[in-house]
């Protein structure tokens, strides 16, 4: 028999509310996150506006005295990972330690230290630099403190592919308790990034979208007038375990993860294949692991991100992969589209949007959706949540580099 | 000079998140303070900072085993 994977828990910290219940609310009444970056001053910069999340306190999660030497990046995914183990049962069960592990994936790790670290260098000299700036730095280290705070002793570490990082955290944590390696592995993604090394970093890429007079419309996956994404930040995060163990002590289960796909564009360093060929041979990959062909597939979180280039060609992609059900039966949204891009957290939280639309029989929406595109001619759920019972879904992300992860869901009714 | 002893005790206080109380002279800040060897680091470093010197008699500087070892050695450091 092999070896199948349910989804028992559930945390996040995202810019549009935290946990489960709040995060999944938020996403259905089609909440907005953007607004004008408040993290730094950035009137000098050509973008100056960003998807933050508002009044998180890491005391609510985390000892004082272990926080401050963790970078935001860390302490986001600590929160969340402590939340999603709180929300699975897990915390008042009895468990082998040895066969619980964590994967957290982050794009960049703790790039707002760098750049603090980098001023003390560069202002006080080499003796000051602090001695957490290593262990804050690395975006290994959310794996690593979740591993210690829970006491978990199984396979631990970070995988880093850019946006996608996330969901090859959740791909490879997939794996693990399949191949036996783990019953239960605490796996997402986290990222801190809105700060002004990255921010200038990705506006001088011309990847962000410049309509700093106009937050609320800034970010328009599939629509004709997107022109890049938004900055997000955060952490999703999830508890996988073992099928028969999930079901042995009675625990909820949102789905079964039931396929990953993972495959490389070898095309540029960051635009997409312009076919979209490496996302739709890993989205075929997904569905032929979950034994589901194109037509079982009722919603697509879609990478979506809302830049010219990616939402065009994932389009094509997803018609490669689905033929004529693309256009009849599947609905897409790009819930990037509320909360913007968080970048090595988005897998993450968007596995759990993913999760809790099969869970709560709904699709979230994507905002912004006014005028069409030719080019992104499929159902994109446009600006309303959807009441359907989704029995499979799936869920993409691509990140520079041309790495593509996608997931697939089914519905478990026991 | 009684204000070194003050600020000692009150940054090894903030850095370990304790009650300044337990910083006493007598207190060994690994053994019993529980710093462990990035918050000695840490707690140096910050004193360096505070007291605007520098601490690159680095084997003088990590026999400091007790408050009162790093009160003495800042004193005498302040003075020089």
């Amino acid at each position: 028999m092999p070896r199948r994977t349910a989804v028992t828990g559930i945390g996040t910290i995202t810019p549009l509310g935290s946990g489960s219940d709040g995060f999944w609310k938020a996403l259905v009444a089609g909440t907005n996150g953007a607004g004008a970056i408040s993290r730094f001053d950035a009137s000098e910069f050509s973008v100056r506006i960003a998807c933050e999340v508002k009044g998180f306190d890491p005391d609510a999660y985390i000892d004082k005295r272990e926080s401050r030497k963790m970078d935001l990046c860390t302490q986001y995914g600590v929160a969340a990972a402590l939340m999603a183990w709180k929300d699975s049962g897990l915390a008042d069960r009895a468990l082998d330690p040895s066969r619980a592990g964590v994967v957290i994936g982050s794009g960049i790790g703790g790039i707002q230290t760098l750049e603090d670290q980098h001023a003390v260098l560069m202002q006080k000299g080499p003796r000051r630099v602090s001695p957490y700036f290593i262990p804050m730095l690395i975006a290994d280290m959310p794996a690593g403190m979740v591993s210690i705070l829970l006491g978990l002793k199984g396979p631990n570490f970070a995988t880093v592919s850019a946006c996608a990082s996330g969901a090859h955290a959740i791909g490879e944590a997939f794996r693990a308790i399949e191949r036996g390696d783990a019953d239960v592995v605490v796996a997402g993604g986290t990222e801190a990034a809105v700060c002004p090394l990255a921010a200038a970093g990705f506006a001088s890429m011309k990847a962000l979208s410049s309509r700093n007079d106009d937050p609320l419309h800034a970010s328009r996956p599939f629509d004709a007038g997107r022109d890049g994404f938004v900055l997000g930040e955060g952490a999703g995060i999830v508890v996988l375990e073992e099928l028969e163990h999930a079901k042995r002590r009675g625990a909820r289960i949102y789905a079964e993860l039931a396929g990953y796909g993972a495959t490389g564009d070898a095309f540029h360093m960051t635009a997409p294949d312009p076919q979209g060929a490496g996302g739709a041979a890993a989205m075929a990959l997904a569905l032929a692991d979950a034994k589901a062909a194109p037509e079982d597939v009722q919603y697509l979180n879609a990478h979506g991100t809302s830049t010219p280039l990616n939402d065009k060609c994932e389009t094509e992609a997803v018609k490669a992969v689905f033929g004529a059900h693309a256009k009849r039966g599947l609905a897409i949204s790009s819930t990037k589209s509320m909360m913007g891009h968080l970048l090595g957290a988005a897998g993450g939280v968007e596995f759990a949007a993913t999760a809790l639309a099969i869970a709560n029989s709904a699709m979230p929406p994507t905002i912004n959706y006014e005028v069409p595109d030719p080019e992104c001619d499929l159902d994109y759920v446009p600006n309303q949540a959807r009441d359907a019972k989704i029995e499979c879904a799936l869920t993409n992300s691509f990140g520079f580099g041309g790495h593509n992860a996608v997931l697939a869901l089914r519905r478990f009714d026991g | 000079m009684a204000s070194v002893a003050e600020k000692v005790k009150q940054v090894i206080a903030e850095k370990l998140q304790i009650d300044a109380a337990q910083v006493t002279m007598e207190a060994s800040v690994s053994d019993d303070l529980g710093a462990d060897s990035l918050e000695q680091a840490d707690i140096l470093f910050s004193l360096e900072d505070e007291f605007g010197i520098t601490a690159d008699d680095t084997d003088e500087a990590e026999s400091l085993k007790t408050v009162g070892d790093i009160v003495k050695y800042l004193e005498k450091k302040v003075a020089a």
